[in-house]
């Protein structure tokens, strides 16, 4: 048997609710038959949205519950489980309520809000388990911090080997050690357009040719710091680029939640 | 050996690449604050200021949360309806017409500040109601109410209740406009709805409409294939045609009215042909039967457009053209009079501008056929001449060919030339009136089909023969609210209407006639 995942928990339990819901709200929309169509403001309408409205704003509770470290209130685990699952059958829920009339306006606004929640959260799910490392945040099976230490070790390492040779090389060195990893938010999406370390290794190639066995001692260390560095540079792209559904998902959800208040509020103030 | 300290750069910049993406909670914050500032706040701002008053006059109950109520002034109760108005006891005038505000009230409504307000509008108005898409108070005069029946009512002032409340209660009836009719769901959505969506309920009183009403003269309900009762067609209750009465058809499907007519449609609708100035000719339905434009009725049928190309009214068939005019008695006599006048005193026969077109021989049932007589020659004076082609038209070749007609005594009309001569009545033709006033057919919508595979009437003999169709020809293809293959889903509304006295089509008994409404025998 296969180890149980966040999807998969006790038995997919969660999925067996929200499956059942969600066949639930399918059953009760095909045999209902409103006197003119179907629509939020049917007594199924009211029903569904009703129940899509508080499973929306549980939803949104599991952003308080994962910073609530010492609740008992059920395991994280078990949350985030029933969390994806419950978000996908609202998937279900919401857009039957919807009766399938959209318009310009801010009830399907609040719909394709939505809809960009859910589906972010989808992505989510995915991207986590199909890099679970990404969920460990570990590369290689060291931290972050670790692969630091070891950047770190290089660097002396190369200052060392480098006080025998001239201020040129020396200067190399230092800009190599000095120039950061990734430098700012967008270097965590894109490999940058230069690189002091990897020009340090170009020089160093070069002066190397003469044969100098100081240099080519350098030359390795610092062919094994560019190694490091792409490892981490690499491990952060990704792990930039499955994060940013976070992004779209937290911001979104919150302005869904506006949305939705001004949905409900709207269709009582005109009823 | 040496790790990284805490001021090394490198160690901070690793601590803050272990942060997750920076900016979530001011994209956050943003969304939030827009989203209800654009959909919330700005709207139900803008739906309870008015701009041109600068208050909240349109609405007492939130102006007096606000500290306004002292502007609830004249102009508002005078546009408004009265709100204590119960829906189903609505006022109303002497013809018993819905006596509410003015249109041009809701014409004075100032739209919502800048329509902020739109943002909510779930979908497009019904075509009719676009005037007042950005006024949403229109419709939705107070916040958190539905939308109440007198704001509906104070433009559709016409519309009938469809029983009369002041005899009757119940609460299945006490439904608001907008039980029905939804608006909100496309331009065309209302009329779809009043033809489909209304009138799914109506079976809930009238599956056992004497429960609930002992005295009605309806049957049972239910469904128009499994129980809807043989149609009423309404007829005039005798010769004189005073009184109209819906009659259900009998199993046979023969009805009969009196119409002072004498029309065979068979003769007419030969497939041998029909005799005519031109020889034998067959004739279509919509020869006299004329579409009116409607979509609905026909044009009436008359003798100047629709007979007297054939039956036409000649003094002296064998030489003249001249006809007397289908008109009153009166008006023959003394034209008969001045024609054969003219002939005593100087012999010679008028012959009319057009050259002599051949004669159609008039037969009557039982007489042998005979060459149409001549009185330009016989002895006497012009009176006597016209006394006997008056004789002859009335009585054998032309007008009691079609009509009733009974010798009566004279003197004549005074004044007149032919107030010496004998005299006649002729029964008045019954007029028209509509065969079944109580549902809506368009015959524009049936033109696919022919009019005989409703109306029989190449087997008629007789113009007292009603040829309305029973429920059963509709049946071929009408289906009831359950769909049937290769059939039509007809719900009730399909060609009932619900508000009583405006759902007949716009055929209103002749002058003269009284309403019997539901008082046919059965």
């Amino acid at each position: 048997m296969t180890q149980e995942n966040v999807l998969t928990l006790h038995g997919f339990r969660y999925f067996r609710w929200s499956l059942l819901l969600s066949v639930a709200a399918i059953v009760a929309y095909l045999l209902d038959d409103p006197p003119v169509a179907p629509y939020g403001g049917t007594w199924l309408g009211y029903t569904l949205g009703t129940v899509g409205a508080l499973i929306i704003v549980w939803l949104i509770l599991f952003g308080a519950r994962k910073r609530a470290y010492r609740s008992n209130l059920g395991s994280l685990r078990g949350w985030l489980s029933a969390h994806i699952w419950l978000g996908i059958a609202l998937l279900v829920i919401g857009t039957l309520h919807t009766g399938f009339q959209f318009g310009w306006n801010i009830h399907t606004i609040a719909y394709i809000l939505m809809l960009l929640v859910i589906f972010s959260g989808i992505w989510g799910v995915t991207v986590y388990l199909r890099n679970p490392a990404l969920l460990s945040e570990m590369i290689g099976g060291k931290s972050l911090q670790q692969h630091g230490v070891v950047l770190a070790e290089l660097d002396a390492e190369s200052r060392n080997l480098a006080q025998k040779l001239g201020p040129d090389v020396q200067q190399l060195i230092e800009a190599s050690a000095r120039a950061p990893i990734v430098g700012g938010v967008f270097g965590r999406f894109a490999a940058p357009a230069s690189c002091a370390t990897a020009n340090a290794v170009t020089q160093l190639q070069q002066i190397g040719l003469s044969g100098d066995k100081a240099i080519r001692n350098l030359y390795a260390v610092q062919v094994r710091r560019q190694q490091q560095l792409e490892r981490i540079r690499g491990f952060l792209r990704l792990k930039a680029w499955t994060d940013l559904w976070l992004l779209i998902h937290v911001p979104v959800s919150i302005g869904l939640l506006a949305t939705l208040t001004a949905h409900i509020v709207s269709v009582f103030f005109y009823w | 050996m040496s790790g990284p300290t805490p001021e090394d750069p490198l160690s901070q910049e690793i601590r803050g690449l272990q942060r997750p993406l920076p900016g979530r909670r001011l994209v956050s914050w943003l969304l939030f604050l827009v989203a209800l500032t654009a959909f919330l706040l700005l709207p139900v701002g803008a739906a309870l200021f008015n701009d041109d008053q600068g208050g909240m006059r349109d609405w007492p109950l939130i102006g007096a949360m606000f500290g306004d109520a002292d502007r609830v002034d004249a102009q508002l109760l005078g546009r408004r309806p009265d709100p204590s108005v119960k829906p189903d006891f609505i006022p109303r005038d002497a013809q018993g017409v819905f006596a509410l505000a003015d249109l041009t009230g809701y014409q004075a409504t100032p739209p919502t500040l800048m329509a902020l307000d739109r943002w909510w509008n779930p979908g497009p108005l019904a075509a009719a109601h676009q005037p007042w898409a950005n006024d949403c108070r229109a419709c939705h005069a107070a916040p958190f109410g539905r939308v109440r029946d007198e704001d509906c009512l104070a433009c559709h002032k016409v519309l009938g209740d469809h029983v009369d409340f002041t005899q009757v209660k119940d609460a299945r009836l006490e439904v608001r406009c907008a039980s029905c009719h939804r608006d909100h769901k496309g331009e065309f959505a209302l009329a779809a709805q009043n033809k489909h969506a209304v009138g799914r309920d109506c079976a809930d009183c009238h599956r056992d409409i004497k429960a609930s009403y002992a005295d009605t003269q309806t049957e049972n309900v239910r469904d128009f294939v499994d129980e809807h009762p043989q149609f009423r067609v309404q007829v005039a209750s005798d010769a004189a045609g005073k009184v109209l009465q819906r009659v259900r058809l009998p199993a046979n499907g023969l009805l009969s009215q009196p119409t002072n007519l004498k029309f065979p449609h068979d003769v007419h609708m030969s497939d041998k042909g029909v005799g005519s100035p031109n020889g034998k000719v067959v004739m279509k339905c919509a020869d006299c039967h004329e579409a009116n434009g409607d979509g609905i009725g026909f044009r009436p049928t008359t003798m100047q457009d629709h007979c007297q190309s054939c039956h036409a009214l000649k003094m002296e068939p064998t030489l003249s053209n001249r006809e007397v005019p289908h008109g009153p008695v009166a008006d023959v006599l003394s034209t008969l009079r001045e024609f054969y006048s003219f002939v005593a005193t100087t012999g010679s026969v008028p012959r009319g501008p057009e050259p002599l077109t051949r004669n159609i021989v008039i037969k009557r049932p039982g007489e042998p056929e005979r060459a149409p007589r001549s009185f330009v020659s016989m002895p006497g004076d012009g009176k006597a001449r016209a006394t006997a082609a008056a004789i002859e038209m009335f009585e054998k070749t032309s007008c009691v060919i079609c009509h009733e007609v009974k010798r009566v005594p004279g003197p004549g009309k005074a004044g007149t030339p032919g107030r010496d001569l004998p005299q006649w009545e002729i029964a008045a033709v019954a007029p028209d009136h509509a065969w079944m006033p109580k549902s809506t057919f368009t015959h524009a919508s049936h033109s696919a089909a022919t009019c005989e595979s409703c109306h029989a009437a190449s087997k008629s003999k007789e113009a007292t023969e009603v040829l309305m169709p029973g429920i059963d020809g509709c049946r071929d293809c009408h289906a009831g609210t359950k769909p049937v293959a290769d059939k039509i889903v007809s719900d009730c509304a399909l060609c009932h209407g619900f508000h009583m006295p405006g759902h007949t089509p716009p055929q209103p008994p002749a002058k003269g006639y009284q309403l019997l409404s539901g008082r046919a025998q059965r």
